[in-house]
């Protein structure tokens, strides 16, 4: 009798551990619309024309060549690495839209070698980008600022370090430290979805 | 709710011993001999754990910036393991790589200029406490006596902004380093995607 009781509570355990551990959903853009614009010029609209597939989303600005890099390798690294990536979309959004036109995103992601599908690097007119980061919780400021040789101002942000795992019904799965997360613990949770 | 666990045995009960059988008092006596023998060599094992748990801390700690000792030889300042982000023309990139100081004063690197960008600092990520990244300059950047000094991804970095042509993988940009101590040096960096 204390076996089969035993037996049953680990059954239980077990199935409430794996239950647990499945993909919950951490926040839901599926009623969301925001226009913006690829390092092609083309508009996109975020969610509509990505629900369908997972997406990987980093967050960057050009201008930051140590951190914003190592998001954007990662996520190259996650592409580069994931059995079926063609089944994934991978996302860069800049939160410095002034100065990260369709032509810098597009030098920028020639330099990754990641000027083509399935990435796409996005901007859009400045209010709708500090509405889009907003709502993905992204958080930027200016931390500094300086004068060029040729007079020309030049600033540095403090931002959020992040990469975010939507699924295919635009639903936020998982939040990652953009830089600093392992990207075999990315693919692992892409494959689950 | 109740749970039926088995009731447990007592092992060694010294009131009943007196009544013991001579063999049962031999046996119970070569268990006891057995079990201080068993708790010496417990001893004994946890000693030399503890012997293996300390040199194993002991060499993994010892020298943060520093190289493992007995591996760190060399004279004056050595730079390896450099390398520099592809970018496009008028862009920033960043370029990493390993500083040792093998003498017994601390130096400092002063300045860095290149000729592949307008403008060249040391510059440093860091974690604010708010879970934001940001980046602040170095201006002068300290090598302690008998050290590494890292600068790699996500930490220290130098800056080459404004470049004055695309870098691109396969190139090699040159960097003058200067140190307070050691004077100039020049150094080769290769671009490369990644590390």
């Amino acid at each position: 009798m204390p076996y089969k009781f035993i037996t049953l509570l680990f059954t239980i355990t077990v199935a409430l551990f794996f239950h647990s551990c499945g993909p919950d959903t951490l926040d839901d853009y599926s009623s969301e619309r925001f226009e913006l614009v690829n390092q092609n010029e083309e508009t996109v609209v975020f969610p509509d024309d990505f629900a369908g597939a997972p997406v990987v989303m980093g967050f960057i600005y050009t201008n930051c060549p140590d951190v914003c890099s190592f998001i954007t390798a990662n996520i190259k690294k996650v592409y580069e690495e994931t059995d079926n990536p063609e089944d994934t979309q991978f996302i860069l959004v800049t939160f410095d839209p002034e100065r990260d036109t369709p032509d810098v995103l597009k030098s920028y992601a020639d330099a990754f070698d990641m000027d083509g599908e399935p990435f796409q690097f996005l901007t859009g007119d400045p209010e709708t980008v500090q509405a889009f980061m907003e709502r993905m919780n992204v958080r930027v400021q200016e931390s500094y600022s300086k004068e060029s040789d040729e007079e020309e101002r030049m600033y540095f942000l403090n931002h959020s370090d992040k990469i975010l795992l939507i699924d295919e019904n635009s639903r936020l799965i998982f939040d990652y430290g953009g830089s600093m997360t392992p990207v075999n613990i990315i693919i692992e949770d892409l494959e689950k979805i | 709710m109740n749970f039926d666990f088995p009731q447990q045995t007592t092992t060694t009960n010294r009131a009943v011993e007196p009544a013991l059988s001579a063999d049962r008092q031999n046996a119970a006596k070569r268990s006891e001999v057995e079990t201080h023998r068993y708790s010496r060599e417990k001893y004994i094992y946890l000693f030399v754990s503890l012997l293996f748990a300390a040199g194993f801390i002991f060499t993994s700690c010892s020298g943060d910036t520093s190289e493992s000792q007995g591996r760190f030889e060399g004279e004056g300042i050595t730079i390896e393991g450099a390398w520099a982000r592809p970018a496009g023309e008028g862009r920033i990139s960043a370029a990493y790589f390993l500083i040792s100081n093998f003498e017994e004063e601390p130096d400092t690197l002063i300045s860095v200029q290149s000729d592949a960008a307008r403008m060249v600092e040391v510059h440093e990520s860091y974690q604010q406490e708010d879970d934001m990244v940001g980046m602040r300059e170095v201006p002068e950047l300290e090598i302690p006596a008998n050290s590494t000094v890292r600068l790699e991804q996500g930490g220290l970095h130098v800056m080459l902004i404004q470049l004055e042509q695309a870098l691109t993988e396969g190139d090699e940009i040159e960097l003058v380093l200067e140190f307070a101590i050691a004077g100039e040096q020049t150094l080769s960096v290769p671009v490369q995607p990644s590390e």
